[in-house]
């Protein structure tokens, strides 16, 4: 998707990520030890890292991203460069996340403008994951770079 | 088991650094496979071409302050709460053969409203690189109780 095909206050369904004992035990032994020190005291259900939920959101994004540009290539259509991310705000973890809970991931666009580039535009997004019980587990707020069609150039 | 830390282990202001991780390109590979599949973080073919060389996803970078904060201080923090993430900015690449360590700033404290016996504590994480780089700032919040206080006083 191009700066231009972006709409204020357009929501983009995600895709949801299923949260299983394993992975997040496997998420805490790689990051997190306590998850791993709760998990040998027995502590049931084990609840994820609150990066572990905001990364598997972050999943969720690049799957949409590719199948959305996959569409795109096979109808002849330029590829947008990607941009990489600068980075978020406002991170909460309004409910925590427990072992075999699925969140639904979703992205709302809020603003963009024109940069100094003629290259590219920025784009806020606001970010949220909700789990089965339509609970909220994870909002963030984020600014890509995204670049414009080559005609405004 | 070292005594806990509490609101009062974290004088405003203070500076330290500690912690110390080698990131290799299987590492990188292997979060962004989970997390964050773009080709410069996944394939150093196509990274050379658009980021110079196989970059971490910026996520991975924050998971391994996590684990460097977990190891440092968090295991064993009387830790209410991890309140939130105000702001992350992923500010220069981190790529294989990086060595990243913590410097961590106690920025505020400020008493709970409705409970005297915990506060919160605004720490700035900064994550720099064997260059003395900054590759990557965290400014977050802890909710910690404060130090129990003996009878008589």
């Amino acid at each position: 998707m191009f700066y231009e095909d972006v709409r204020v206050g357009q929501s983009l369904a995600l895709g949801e990520a299923a949260f299983s004992r394993e992975a997040i035990l496997a998420f805490g032994r790689q990051f997190d030890p306590r998850i791993v020190a709760q998990a040998a005291e027995g502590r049931a259900p084990l609840a994820a890292s609150g990066l572990h939920v905001a990364a598997a959101g972050m999943r969720q994004l690049v799957d949409a991203r590719s199948s959305l540009r996959a569409t795109m290539a096979e109808r002849g259509e330029t590829l947008p460069q990607l941009g990489v991310s600068p980075g978020f705000k406002g991170m909460r973890w309004p409910y925590p996340v427990y072992e075999g809970d699925i969140v639904s991931y979703s992205m709302e666009t809020v603003s963009k403008r024109e940069t100094s580039k003629p290259k590219w535009g920025l784009i806020a997004n606001s970010f949220r994951g909700v789990n089965q019980r339509q609970e909220e587990v994870l909002v963030f707020s984020s600014v890509v770079l995204i670049a414009r069609r080559a005609e405004n150039m | 088991m070292p005594d806990p830390l509490y609101f009062e282990d974290f004088p405003l202001g203070a500076v330290i650094e500690y912690g110390g991780v080698d990131v290799s390109a299987d590492e990188i590979v292997a979060f962004a496979r989970d997390f964050d599949p773009q080709p410069f973080h996944t394939d150093e073919k196509a990274a050379r071409a658009a980021t110079g060389g196989l970059i971490a996803s910026g996520w991975h970078t924050s998971a391994l302050l996590l684990r460097m904060n977990c190891e440092a201080f968090m295991k064993r923090a009387a830790i209410l709460e991890e309140a939130g993430v105000e702001e992350v900015r992923w500010e220069r690449p981190v790529r294989p053969g990086d060595r990243l360590h913590v410097r961590r700033h106690t920025l505020a404290k400020r008493p709970c409203e409705d409970r005297l016996s915990d506060g919160e504590v605004e720490f700035l994480y900064e994550v720099v690189n064997q260059d003395g780089v900054v590759a990557m700032t965290q400014r977050s919040w802890l909710l910690l109780k404060h130090r129990p206080q003996p009878f008589g006083n």
